[in-house]
């Protein structure tokens, strides 16, 4: 475990000399937040036309960045061949992927605290004093989302030329029921201020997030052999 | 105790066969030096020995550690240099080190790094980044962190790839000192002059096979070399 | 070798027979539901004849991908591969049947193509695009990583399907007044009905299946001979 932990802090500071991924992703989601803008330009919104449409701008906004973040998170060791060197190292490969997760967690929750800034600015919105139990949602649905991510990003990454394409279209429908429902869903009632009504959202992410890193530590060998 | 034991290797990748029933032994302190034209399987037996790659069928053992059942034995006993050095531009030279050495599960304090360094030559350049390094530069950092955890064997996959003469040599001398300290060394190359004038023991790889094996002290440089582009014309 | 193709003569005879026996119960056997008891498109109703059994089928077909996958991982041999790849070819097809029928039904019954509450229906589709992805997968991958990866992404697929089940539970009760049922009260006849075409179709899948398998066996052995007149 201590191998994973030192990945993902070397993962960290690498990202920080080049800020090469998060750069892309907050310029990404800025991007989404100001197309979602003018979308909803024409009907110039009332804020309680909004309120309905908050949790699915944020979520596809978290989302799509993210997917951004996944992309690089094999691919940049991959193509250095620094993977290989990694895979030499006398620890199980799991350590690979829950180093990748932690380093990935850290930079996309830095995204979404971005673009919920972003949101605020650009729909002039106010959270009436839910902003914490929207913060508790967004923390664990982006875990499950980084969870599930991480092992598909490990297994896209083999496919030499299309894996950019390849990461949204394993990972999508994957995601669709297990991690963006109950986000989505829970976040809209933490925005109505009851987040004991979003508990079972809340325990849905949960169970998703133990299966994923389950099935991650059993299968992960598999997908980073050659 | 041999220290590298390979018995019926065979690896298929899909249909393909890439190693066919390859038997193989180096003993211990032994400098074993493997050639083989482009597409006979050398990069597919590194990679197999440093349990990269699972193997089809056939065992591998590497200082008395099975390759499949104990694979962490295995990568904490060898040491593993390619034409890639495994480091990370955007690090520097002691932190790429240090990030090594936490994988390895090894303390290190800056005094050994800096021997480490030293070794290497590359002492004065600890804290820039390895971005920045010559390509033999690099491969110099490469071989401080393939000793960092004092392996007795040593896997050299063409290491020499794209080194000026001064790197060339450097390494020849690094190899020559790990020979003399009785680390057992794997060299993989398609250079028969300079495999010829480090190893002990010579092995010419066609076909996915060990065609040929020999002591260097038996054959000189031209029949070897005669041999070689005889056995070359076979690759398929 | 002669006991396979005898295999293969039975489940012919058994598929031709039962998919002729299903379109009869199906067609004549089973009674019309009845628009006193609710339904709004009696004859549209006889679709589920059709849908469910494509839909068992789809189900199926992914459960042996899941298999095949999960014994390829074990002891990596080819033929849980190809098995797997077949299987998940075949899924689709049936699953995309699955999920055009419904629609067809729905708008008969209830006016709308679609009904996103309608969770069985939502979670085959998610199904179908989750194999939808796994085909583009092993389409994308070079041949010697390509059976692993794709057994480890069939694993993770299937292995949703169940927990979507479990999870859309809990919206159906937060939601229990838009929930569509889809199936009304059973008489011995619908079952009947139901079974027949069940049987009908797996017979159809045992079949499609064998003959896939063939055709990727067959292309394998060409590749070998070409490998083996020198044409690399």
């Amino acid at each position: 475990m201590s191998q994973g932990l030192a990945i993902a802090i070397k993962d960290i500071k690498t990202e920080f000399r080049t800020k090469e991924m998060v750069f892309s992703m907050l310029v990404f989601s800025l991007f989404v937040m100001v197309a979602f803008y003018f979308a909803f330009y024409f009907y110039s919104l009332s804020s309680e036309a909004l309120e309905p449409l908050v949790s699915p701008i944020l979520w596809v906004t978290f989302f799509f960045a993210g997917m951004f973040g996944l992309l690089t998170s094999f691919s940049k060791e991959k193509d250095r061949g620094s993977l290989e060197g990694l895979m030499l190292c006398p620890m199980d490969r799991s350590a690979i992927y829950f180093g990748k997760v932690l380093s990935n967690y850290f930079l996309i929750l830095l995204v979404d605290i971005f673009a919920l800034i972003f949101f605020v600015l650009f729909f002039s919105y106010d959270f009436n004093g839910n902003l914490l139990p929207v913060l508790v949602v967004v923390f664990l649905g982006t875990f499950c989302f980084v969870v599930s991510g991480t092992l598909i990003s490990g297994i896209a990454v083999n496919a030499q030329d299309i894996r950019g394409v390849l990461i949204p279209i394993l990972l999508i429908p994957i995601i669709l029921l297990t991690v963006l429902m109950p986000s989505v869903n829970a976040t809209s009632k933490a925005l109505e201020g009851d987040i004991i009504d979003a508990i079972p959202e809340l325990r849905i992410l949960g169970v998703f997030a133990v299966i994923y890193i389950a099935i991650a530590y059993l299968l992960f060998d598999f997908v980073l052999e050659e | 105790m041999p220290a590298i034991e390979i018995k019926n290797l065979q690896k298929r990748f899909g249909r393909k066969k890439v190693l066919c029933d390859l038997n193989l032994e180096a003993e211990s302190g032994e400098f074993l030096v493997m050639f083989g034209p482009n597409g006979a399987g050398k990069t597919t037996l590194i990679k197999i020995l440093s349990t990269l790659s699972r193997p089809s069928s056939g065992n591998v053992i590497i200082n008395g550690f099975d390759i499949k059942e104990e694979s962490m034995e295995v990568r904490s006993t060898i040491g593993v240099l390619s034409h890639n050095p495994f480091l990370y531009d955007d690090l520097t030279l002691k932190e790429n080190l240090i990030f090594y050495s936490r994988m390895y599960k090894l303390k290190k304090d800056e005094k050994t790094l800096k021997t480490l360094a030293d070794e290497v030559g590359l002492l004065h350049r600890m804290n820039d980044r390895v971005g920045q390094f010559s390509r033999g530069m690099k491969q110099r950092a490469a071989v401080a962190r393939v000793i960092l955890h004092n392996p007795p064997v040593l896997l050299l996959d063409e290491p020499y790839t794209g080194l000026d003469y001064k790197a060339w040599e450097m390494l020849t001398d690094i190899l020559r000192k790990f020979h003399e300290e009785g680390k057992t060394i794997f060299l993989i190359t398609h250079n028969v002059e300079l495999g010829h004038r480090i190893g002990e023991r010579l092995a010419i790889l066609v076909n996915g096979k060990v065609a040929f094996e020999c002591e260097k002290k038996n054959m000189d440089i031209e029949a070897f070399k005669g041999k070689y582009h005889g056995l070359m014309g076979a690759q398929k | 070798m002669k006991f396979d193709k005898r295999l293969e003569t039975v489940i012919l005879i058994l598929t031709v027979f039962f998919v002729l026996l299903s379109i009869y119960t199906a067609l004549i056997y089973t009674p019309e539901v009845r628009e006193e008891d609710g339904w709004s498109a009696p004859k549209a109703q006889k679709i589920f004849y059709f849908h469910v059994p494509a839909a068992w089928v789809s189900f199926l077909a992914f459960g042996v991908v899941f298999i095949m996958s999960v014994l390829y991982l074990k002891n990596s041999l080819r033929k849980w591969d190809t098995i797997a790849f077949a299987s998940a070819e075949i899924g689709v097809v049936f699953c995309t049947l699955a999920i055009v029928t419904g629609p067809i039904w729905g708008k008969a019954e209830w006016g709308v193509y679609w009904r996103w509450e309608d969770t069985k229906l939502t979670i085959t589709f998610v199904l179908w695009l989750i194999f939808l992805a796994y085909l583009l997968l092993r389409g994308g991958v070079e041949s010697e990583n390509k059976a692993r990866l794709a057994a480890v992404f069939g694993i993770i697929g299937f292995a949703c399907v169940p927990l979507s089940f479990i999870s859309s539970r809990i919206w159906q009760s937060m939601h229990p007044n838009v929930v569509a049922t889809s199936e009304g009260s059973m008489s011995s006849e619908t079952g009947i009905g139901l079974l027949v075409g069940v049987v009908a179709f797996s017979f159809l899948y045992m079949f499609m299946l064998r003959k896939r398998i063939a055709i990727q066996e067959m292309a394998s052995k060409i590749e070998d001979l070409k490998e083996k007149i020198g044409g690399i």
